[in-house]
């Protein structure tokens, strides 16, 4: 890959379902179902997960909480085996996809190891996993994708001079550092203000119409399912399964009007009484 | 008249009954030892009731500086402990006074494995590897034997010891250490082979002429209870006279208050012999009685603590010890 | 930003909160309550006419401070030898069992509650024996302080590095690095932190144990003037001793402090100014 900025491309506003039908599966879950041991008993925790998404497409999972999306998303990211079924990128298993830095994974802490810089921090995974590499050249493709990020002239900063929003920004340039096909991003603005969450949308939208990879995006917020995705998988608990899968019929490229959209409006209200629903059927 | 009888009756039990025995408490300077006895005699033998007096206490102790220091306090009327260290004790404005003095010789010897060195007099300790403890009485005891004859600290080799000394004599790493002939020399002759397997070199045989341990108080008893002192050392005395006669109940009586030393009864009795046989008597006992002191030697103790820098600056030694109540316990002259 | 009642205590200079330079800085008020102690301390001696073997008065200590100076700094200068060595020793040693469990797992689980039992043995008990075993030099103090001051080390470390986030653990795991990677390039720079607090114990318990093997035989060093003192009945040196033991054992650790600050300048401060951070 080159360091060069990726430009923005326009996106057909054509109708988004029959277009995604077009595209071919990027990561493809068959059959998925986990079991957790508590307290000596065996629990299902994800229950015959099928969920198939498009190439270059972005699509959040939403539900209520400890319902499993978290787990999901870890069986797709290749960090846990489920017990059933397979996950395949690309036609790649996730442990080796992971290997082969085809994935990129950005959790709700950033983590940032407080002894490094920002750059020093986006280039850390891509160090460590490519021994070949050269310190310059993680370092150069760190600098390009801080940039993307929206954080040019931040690179020298450390970690505790950096705000939430920035530090999440951080983490998401290493992981795009890895120069992925798929990210995978677990509830990644969930510890920040009401404000930067929204920057960060923008900011996140702003990335993948520039880079075009494949995004799964697990999140709490309806709104923000909404508002970036192309579709939307609802979760349910007990044991988890997914019970909709919504498509969001909202033209890109997104931007504040389109939270008036009436088309945001109605997803949003077929969002809201499913998780009703599937909050009440959540067991005691 | 049958009133006043009966009133002097109920006046003289009242007055009994009033004087409640006085209770005190005593402070040894080691762990029980031979010469410790007396007070397990006392005690177990009635002396001590008879004088009204109860000792609730006697304590073991952690040296003889210590021992001065909680006497002088007040925590306890009475202390067993070095009386050279009384002397420096007083000169740092402790106030104890010695009453009686039970070693009329010091029991501190210079000690060597007989197979490898044989001490007969202080110049076989030249060029040795001595074991020494420098905060102990020991060294002074060191210093001092060899200055009175004719040699310094440079004329042997030293080496940091720490009670027991046993172990470094017998591991070899020491070529002599100095021992309490009325301590752990019994024990430390019976490791190292029994009777004749150490060479034995007593101080006071070589110049280092100054008391042993003893019996002492604070000012304030003198002072407040001069009367209980009185008694105390009545009774003590009157012990320290069975002891000498009779070693073996002596060390049946320490037992039975200390019942910790049940195995430990012929190293009792070996501690008490060899004060019988090295310390306990003098001139002075000959003719005035057991635990006698006199100014003469007190005066050449604070002359050697002086001299030695144990002391910083010197005392009157008349007042270092009060023999009045010795004198009126009238011990045994032997 | 909001500020609180704990940010006017933070930075004695307020430098850092943002607010106006204090009137006094904590250093002035710290020394002028040690000066108040002892004003009392005076008073109360002279007052109840409480004599020096128990209590030594102020102007006693000093004076013996001032009398014995040379001997003192020669003593502190022994002292500071043990204490270095021992120190140095025990860091080394902290440090290695640490890595030792962490890297071995299942000999680190056997090995921990040993060391927890080892820990708990009472070291003044240890050190007349270390004498006998080590012979009567440097040897037996350093073991000493070996054996009192391995302990924070060690548990401060090992704390650091386990308490990396898992999920970052598994980020690593992911893209195929290994468990001596993770060791190295995250587990240890993470654990400096805790290493530098257990450091901090690790000083005192050093000096702590460099005057215990002392008083269990030596002829040099601060604990034997301390002990022959006491054998003298001179209280006044005593604590003239003592306070040079503190003196000593006060430059010993914010020399740890200052080290942390230049080898570790990430790390969050754990002390009384920055309790809100």
């Amino acid at each position: 890959m080159n360091s060069a900025l990726p430009v923005a491309r326009a996106l057909p506003s054509s109708d988004v379902t029959e277009a995604a039908q077009a595209r071919p599966v990027h990561v493809d879950a068959r059959n998925i179902a986990v079991d957790y041991y508590l307290e000596g008993r065996r629990q299902r925790v994800l229950h015959e997960i099928d969920f198939a998404v498009p190439k270059g497409s972005l699509v959040s999972l939403i539900g209520p909480s400890g319902c499993g999306k978290s787990t999901l998303l870890k069986v797709l990211a290749g960090l846990i085996a489920p017990n059933e079924g397979s996950v395949s990128i690309d036609g790649v298993a996730p442990r080796e996809a992971a290997r082969r830095r085809m994935i990129g994974l950005v959790f709700q802490d950033a983590t940032l190891l407080p002894w490094k810089n920002a750059i020093e921090n986006a280039a850390f995974l891509l160090l460590t996993a490519d021994d070949a590499i050269a310190k310059t050249e993680a370092l150069a493709r760190a600098g390009t994708m801080l940039k993307l990020v929206g954080l040019e002239g931040a690179e020298r900063k450390m970690p505790p001079q950096l705000s939430g929003g920035m530090r999440q920004r951080v983490a998401i340039a290493r992981a795009l550092a890895l120069d992925p096909q798929v990210m995978m991003m677990d509830e990644p603005f969930g510890a920040l203000d009401a404000i930067t969450r929204e920057e960060m949308r923008r900011c996140l939208l702003d990335i993948w119409e520039r880079t075009g990879k494949t995004i799964i995006l697990v999140t709490h917020s309806i709104d923000e399912a909404i508002f970036l995705s192309r579709e939307v998988h609802v979760m349910q608990t007990g044991p988890a399964r997914i019970i909709e899968t919504l498509p969001i019929a909202l033209a890109y490229p997104r931007n504040e009007q389109s939270y008036a959209d009436p088309a945001f409006k109605a997803a949003q209200q077929r969002l809201r009484s499913l998780l009703i629903e599937s909050h009440q059927r959540r067991p005691a | 008249m049958k009133a006043a009888i009966l009133a002097t009756l109920a006046a003289t039990l009242l007055a009994g009954s009033a004087h409640a025995e006085d209770k005190v408490s005593v402070q040894l300077d080691w762990v029980v030892r031979g010469n410790h006895a007396m007070f397990f005699v006392a005690k177990e033998k009635g002396y001590f009731a008879k004088q009204n007096i109860d000792v609730t206490a006697i304590r073991r102790g952690t040296g003889s500086p210590n021992a001065m220091r909680l006497v002088g306090n007040g925590d306890a009327e009475f202390g067993f402990g070095d009386l050279p260290t009384l002397a420096v004790a007083r000169s740092q404005d402790v106030p104890v006074v010695a009453l009686v003095a039970v070693n009329q010789h010091s029991p501190l010897a210079m000690l060597a494995l007989a197979s490898k060195h044989k001490l007969s007099k202080p110049q076989d300790l030249k060029g040795l590897n001595i074991g020494v403890q420098p905060s102990g009485s020991t060294y002074v005891f060191l210093t001092a034997l060899l200055r009175a004859n004719g040699m310094t600290m440079s004329d042997i080799q030293q080496s940091t010891v720490n009670p027991p000394y046993e172990n470094y004599l017998l591991l070899g790493r020491v070529d002599a250490v100095p021992g309490y002939l009325d301590a752990e020399v019994p024990e430390l002759e019976a490791k190292a082979g029994g009777p004749g397997s150490l060479s034995i070199m007593q101080g006071s045989d070589f110049g280092y002429v100054v008391y042993g341990s003893g019996l002492f108080t604070s000012e304030r008893m003198i002072a407040e209870h001069s009367d209980i002192v009185q008694r105390f050392v009545t009774a003590y005395a009157q012990a320290f006279a069975d002891v000498i006669k009779n070693p073996d109940e002596a060390a049946d009586l320490t037992i039975k208050e200390n019942p910790e030393y049940a195995q430990k009864k012929d190293v009792l009795i070996a501690q008490i012999d060899a004060d019988v046989k090295h310390t306990f008597f003098s001139g002075d006992t000959l003719a005035h009685g057991i635990g006698w002191m006199n100014e003469d030697t007190w005066q050449r103790t604070v002359k050697t603590l002086v001299e030695q820098g144990a002391m910083k600056q010197t005392i009157d030694a008349s007042t270092a010890f009060a023999d009045r109540y010795l004198a009126a316990a009238n011990p045994a002259k032997q | 930003m909001s500020r609180t009642a704990f940010d006017t205590a933070a930075a004695s200079d307020n430098t850092r909160s943002g607010l106006p330079p204090k009137k006094v800085p904590d250093a002035v008020l710290a020394l002028g309550l040690i000066a108040v102690v002892i004003a009392i301390w005076e008073l109360t001696i002279r007052l109840f006419h409480v004599p020096t073997f128990v209590l030594p008065a102020p102007s006693a200590v000093i004076r013996s401070l001032i009398e014995s100076r040379t001997q003192l700094a020669r003593a502190a200068e022994a002292t500071s030898l043990e204490i270095l060595l021992g120190f140095v020793l025990a860091a080394v040693t902290g440090i290695a069992i640490a890595l030792v469990i962490v890297h071995f797992e299942r000999f680190g689980r056997a090995l921990y509650p040993l060391i927890v039992l080892f820990q708990n043995v009472p070291k003044v008990a240890l050190a007349p024996i270390f004498i006998l075993w080590f012979g009567f030099d440097l040897a037996p103090k350093v073991a000493l302080i070996v054996a009192i001051a391995f302990f924070p080390v060690a548990i401060d470390m090992l704390a650091g590095l386990q308490s990396v986030d898992s999920s970052f653990v598994a980020l690593m795991q992911s893209v195929g690095a290994g468990r001596n990677k993770i060791l190295l390039r995250v587990r240890i720079p993470h654990s400096l932190p805790y290493l530098m607090a257990g450091l901090k114990v690790a000083i005192t318990f050093s000096v702590i144990g460099a005057i215990v093997g002392e008083f269990a035989g030596a002829s040099q060093g601060l604990g034997y003037v301390i002990q022959f003192a006491s054998t003298q009945l001179d209280t006044p040196k005593i604590f003239s001793a003592l306070f040079v033991v503190s003196v000593l054992g006060l430059a010993f650790y914010y020399a740890v402090e200052l080290a942390e600050r230049l080898l570790v300048p990430w790390a969050p401060k754990f002390d009384a100014h920055h309790l809100t951070s």
